[in-house]
This record gives structure tokens, sequence and C-alpha cells, in this order.
């Protein structure tokens, strides 16, 4: 690490790979193994892989010390100089949970419009109409063309009930 | 019945009135979201897919052909016209495209992109339908022990040819053949790394790891350091074709691309990102007196590149229907489709199920031929569509990534799953981890795990056996040197 500089947060990450090796090496054992299958069983990849997991965390973990990291993925709406907005990524991770909890009891088109205008107002949209209007066209047409183009299961929620209503 | 035969009857059936439909509205789709902004070809492939599963297997291959390749050219469409130069050096197409568009010669470049495509994609096929036979007949005399060094090989190419770091793609690749240890272990039917959640016992389904991987994770990193301001994307004057000293600078580079591609993309060897960036080495090199156009603007350096990547994705072919071995992180997520139309890809694929891979193949050339036909015309369109705002363009990415997954996977606790996978993809872009290893290693580790453990059975838990045969010891050579080359060359350079 050079000296004064913080300490990068993709230790974080490597210390996650090796308490996933550590964790696939400790419940391997546990791992049934039928009388049958002594000679290469179940157990063997899961140990190779929580080997090879261990052992790259160590070597990434020296590298990530001593302040060599690699550069962010580019991208073309990526700004390279911006700082990590820590908030919209939690605020986006939030939303996206809420959004499969809230499929079954409000139905797919609705939680899907409530995603995407979360999303958009997040990203920074501000006319109020025209994320409403969209949300509602987008998640309502997808789940019509979905359903009823398709055949696909996508539950409606009170949409279905309207749709029946009116047949 | 020759190939030529089985060829034509594939024609046939893909020629019919529902099935040209489908590879229409396949090739319409998948350049529609292949233009969008952020979204590969993997992205695109697995964001279509569960559209495909509601259509019967051969119109779902059909479609999904014109999928492949239409998001493989809406790609190119982005980094030509959209202006942030520098930043999609990833997409070697970029380099001279920008620039050309910058100079009022965008029409140009898409126009000999949307021909090279053409061109090197209808050979690339021409070649696949040549070789494919050939080598499924080869390889049904391989054994487990083979396969098990052919996937070791592109694990090993995967992770060291990928991205900045190969430390960082040894890392993403570990993480994939973790996800791909979960769920009831196929040999003995045991339970593995499930927690005791009876969703996971069936495994991480691939559909639901890609779109979270590339849809989701690719969405929180955007939205993590935004470009704001106005989109800029460059305008692109009206006169379409390629005029004839343009067409004379094309078509070698065209074909270099192609005898480049094809064969790079045939053999594990790290994908298509590594031919198109061969292609425009070659080029700049063979360019003499007009070298000093490159970085401002050479069209040889979008006509190789281009016809490279589409060369490379019909080679990737090769490998995925005859051996069952995905060896980009869009063939990962093909053969994911390939095993839910209820096709096994491998050696016997061309015995069993030869009427559906031969429409396969025939609808991979009318792909192409629609592709032409659509692009030149549609461009504008496409235009139109980079200029969507970006939090609307978000907001619908991650709308469509819940659409598919629930489709896929008809439960919430399937999406549960998905923003997990999208926050790990989050942070693995945030520190330049590539995501394809990942991708592969959850596909191939399964794979290669049944392979190594039937192959010790045999031996009787000798694993002298998986060096017996010419073709492994080859195989493993390979994959040493796919290694340790890297690092000699690099250390090389650093002590010049």
């Amino acid at each position: 690490m050079r000296a004064g500089s913080r300490p990068s947060g993709e230790l974080l990450l490597v210390l996650l790979l090796a308490g996933l090796g550590a964790y696939t090496l400790a419940t391997t054992p546990s791992i049934m193994v039928p009388p049958m299958a002594e000679n290469a069983g179940p157990r063997l990849f899961p140990y190779l892989i929580g080997g090879l997991l261990v052992g790259v965390a160590v070597l990434l973990g020296a590298q990530v010390l001593r302040g060599r990291s690699a550069p962010p993925e580019e991208g073309e709406d990526v700004d390279p100089d911006g700082r990590t907005d820590w908030r919209a990524v939690l605020l986006l991770i939030v939303l996206f949970a809420a959004h499969a909890v809230l499929i079954e009891p409000i139905g797919w088109p609705l939680a899907a419009a409530l995603l995407f205008s979360g999303v958009a107002i997040v990203l920074g949209a501000r006319t109020w109409w025209l994320i409403a209007v969209s949300a509602l066209v987008l998640a309502v047409g997808l789940w019509a063309v979905f359903v009823f183009g398709l055949g696909a299961y996508l539950p409606g929620g009170p949409l279905q009930g309207l749709v029946h209503g009116l047949a | 019945m020759g190939s030529l035969d089985l060829l034509l009857d594939g024609f046939a059936s893909a020629l019919s009135a529902q099935n040209l439909l489908f590879a229409f509205i396949g090739v319409l789709l998948g350049t529609l979201v292949g233009v969008l902004p952020g979204i590969g070809p993997a992205m695109t492939v697995a964001l279509l897919l569960p559209i495909t599963f509601t259509v019967p297997p051969a119109a779902a291959l059909i479609m999904f052909a014109g999928i492949y390749y239409g998001g493989m050219y809406g790609g190119s469409t982005t980094s030509i016209l959209l202006n942030t130069p520098g930043e999609s050096a990833s997409v070697v197409t970029a380099l001279e495209g920008n620039k050309m568009a910058k100079a009022g010669r965008g029409a140009q470049a898409l126009a000999t992109a949307a021909l090279g495509s053409f061109v090197a994609g209808t050979i690339g096929t021409l070649l696949l339908s040549l070789v494919a036979v050939p080598v499924a007949t080869w390889a049904t005399s391989l054994t487990s022990a083979d396969y098990f060094a052919l996937t070791a090989l592109a694990f090993c190419t995967v992770a060291a040819m990928l991205g900045n770091s190969p430390l960082r793609g040894v890392a993403s690749l570990a993480v994939g053949l973790y996800l791909g240890l979960i769920g009831i272990d196929k040999i003995t039917g045991q339970s593995r790394f499930a927690m005791g959640i009876d969703e996971l016992n069936r495994g991480i389904p691939v559909v639901i790891a890609a779109v979270g991987l590339f849809a989701v994770g690719e969405s929180i990193y955007v939205a993590s350091r935004l470009r704001h301001g106005p989109v800029n994307v460059i305008p692109v004057s009206r006169t379409w074709g390629l005029p004839k000293a343009d067409l004379k600078r094309s078509w070698k580079p065209w074909l270099r691309g192609t005898f480049i591609g094809f064969p790079i993309g045939a053999v594990p060897a790290g994908g298509a990102d590594v031919t198109t960036f061969l292609s425009y080495a070659t080029e700049k090199k063979l360019a003499g007196k007009r070298g000093n156009e490159f970085g401002k603007g050479a069209i040889e350096g979008v006509a190789g590149p281009e016809a490279a990547n589409n060369a490379a994705a019909a080679g990737v072919l090769v490998p995925l229907l005859t051996l069952g071995l995905p060896t980009s992180a869009t063939a990962a997520v093909m053969l994911a489709a390939f095993t839910s139309y209820g096709i096994q890809p491998g050696p016997l694929l061309f015995d069993t199920k030869p009427e559906l891979v031969w429409a396969l193949i025939a609808s991979l050339y009318l792909g192409n031929v629609l592709l032409l036909v659509l692009n030149l015309p549609l461009a504008g369109v496409w235009v139109k569509l980079l200029r969507i705002p970006r939090p609307y363009l978000y907001g619908g990415i991650l709308l469509c990534a819940s659409l598919g997954a629930f489709a896929s996977s008809q439960s919430v606790a399937g999406l549960l799953v998905l923003v997990v996978i999208g926050a790990l993809g989050f942070a693995m872009r945030r520190y330049g981890w590539p995501i394809a290893p990942a991708v592969l290693g959850l596909i191939l580790g399964p794979v290669a795990e049944e392979n190594l453990r039937k192959a010790l059975q045999i031996s009787q838990g000798d694993a002298g056996a998986l060096l017996s045969s010419t073709f492994s010891k080859i195989m493993f050579t390979l994959a040493l040197l796919a290694i340790f080359l890297p690092l000699i060359l690099r250390r090389r350079t650093r002590s010049d």
C-alpha cells in the first residue's frame, strides 16, 4: 500500500472470495458420499474449487495490498472520472428487491411500473408525467404481450380481474 | 443423406412463412436491444432468451439465430455513433468508427460494418456447415479425460486472455465455478451448498446468472457513475450505401477479418475480443502509407474488426454444436437456450436431431441477409434509440431483466437470487474483474466435474489416466502455455 492512501474497497471483495473458499472447504466434508461413489465422489470437485478460491484470494489480496488495482470497467454511459455514487447503488438494489417481493401481492405490471419509475427518479429523471406514463405503458404493454401474445405466466394482480371483467 | 441435402431441408423449414416471420422478429429484436447503449451481445441474448421459450423449438432456434447476429450488429452501431471517445475502447470498432462518424463519414462506417458483417457472417456460416459434421464425427472418439482436458484449456484461456488482470479473471472464474456447484450433484444425487434452501437445489439457472451479472450488474454500475448531461449522438447523413472508393478499401479487410475471426472463434481462445484486436492490428500493419490514417478514422479499422467479430460468432458455434463446449459468454447463454429447447449439443446432435441443427444453420444464412436488408434502411431508427434519456433507458433495462428472469424461473426467489448476483456483478465491474469467466465457469464447471469424475472412476482413481491420450496431453500443454506465455511476455515488456 502506498503511504497515506486508503485501503481499496476491493479488499472487501477479496475477503468475500476467501470467505466463500473457506465456507466451501468447511462444508464439503458434510456432503454425503454414497458407498458406490467413494472413488472420485461428490466431494472431489468442491475441494478443488474451495482451494482455488482461497488460493486466488491470497494472491489477489497481496496484489491489492501492494496497491496494484485494475481499471474499473468502461462503458458508453460511464463517467470514468466520476466517484462511486453508493447511494444510487443501494437504492437500486433495494428497489429491485422490493419489486420482487411486491409481484405476488400487487401483480407484475404495477410492481414493474414502480421499479421503472423508481430507477428513473434515482438516476435523475424529474418530468413526472413522462415517468408515470412511460412506466405504465411499458409495464402494462409488456405484460399484455407476454401473457396474451406469448402465453407466459406473469401474475396480473388487480389488472387480471379487470381483464376478466371485460371479457 | 449428405450434408447438402440436409441443409436444403433446413432451408425449406426456415423459409416457411411462420419461421421466416420468427427470423424477422429475432433480427429486429436483437438489433433493437443490441443497439441500446450498455447492452452487449451476451446481455442481448440473455435478456431476449425467455421470449423464445414461449414458441416451439424449431421456431425458437430460428428466432434465436436472428437475435444472436442482430445483437452483434447492434453493438457496433452504438460504438460508432455514441460520442464518448476512449471509453468504448473495449469495442475495437469504436476506435476508427467513432472518428469516422465525427468526420461526417458515419454513414460509410455503418455501411462497411453492415456489409462486412454480412460477408463474414455468410462465409463463417458456410465454413460452419462444412466442418461441423467432420468435427462431430471425430468428437465421438473423445473420452471423458479428453473432455476434461478441453474444459481445462477453456478455463485457462478465458481467465488469462480477458481483461487487464489475469488474476482477476481467475477470481471471476472461481466465483462462477462455485455457483456451478450449487444444487443436486448429477452423478450421486446429493444436495450440495444449497444452504437448506429448496429453491437452490435445482441449481442456479444460467439465465438468472447471466441476466444478473450482465443486465442488473451493468445497470447498477452505470448508476454508480452515470455520465450526466445531454446524450451526445453524432448525426449521420442520409446517404446510404458504400461509395466505390470505400468499397475498394473495405473488401480485403472483410476477407482478412473473416479468416482471422473464424478459426480463433472456433478454438477456446478467449472469444471475439481477441479476434477484433488481432484484425485491427493486422489492418494497421498492412495499411502502408495509409497507416497514419489510423486513429483518425481509417475505414479498414472498422471493416476488418467488424468482419472478424461476426466470423468469430459463427466460429464459436463449431465447438458449441459439435462438442457442447461454449467458448464465450454469449455461447454459454446459447448452450442454456439449446438445453431448454430439449437439444443437447454434442457429437451426437447431428445424428439425433439433424432437422433442428440444419434448420438452425439455414436460419443463420437467412439471419445475415435479413440483417443487411433491415439495417441499412433502418439505421435512422437505431440512431433515435441512442437518444433515449438514460434514466428511462436503465429503468427499462431493469424492467426487462425482471420480466425475463420471472418468465423463466416463475418464482420470486429467482428474482431475489437475481438481485444478489446483480450486486456481485456490480462489485466485480467496479474493481475491474471481467464478467465473462464467471458465466463460463458456471456453465462449464459441471461439465468439467462430470468428465473428471467419470474419467477417474474408469481408471479407479489413477490421476495419470487424465493424461493418457495424446489429445489430452496437447490440451494440457496449451493450457499451461495460455497461463504462462502472457506472464513471460508481460515480464519481458516490463524489463524493456
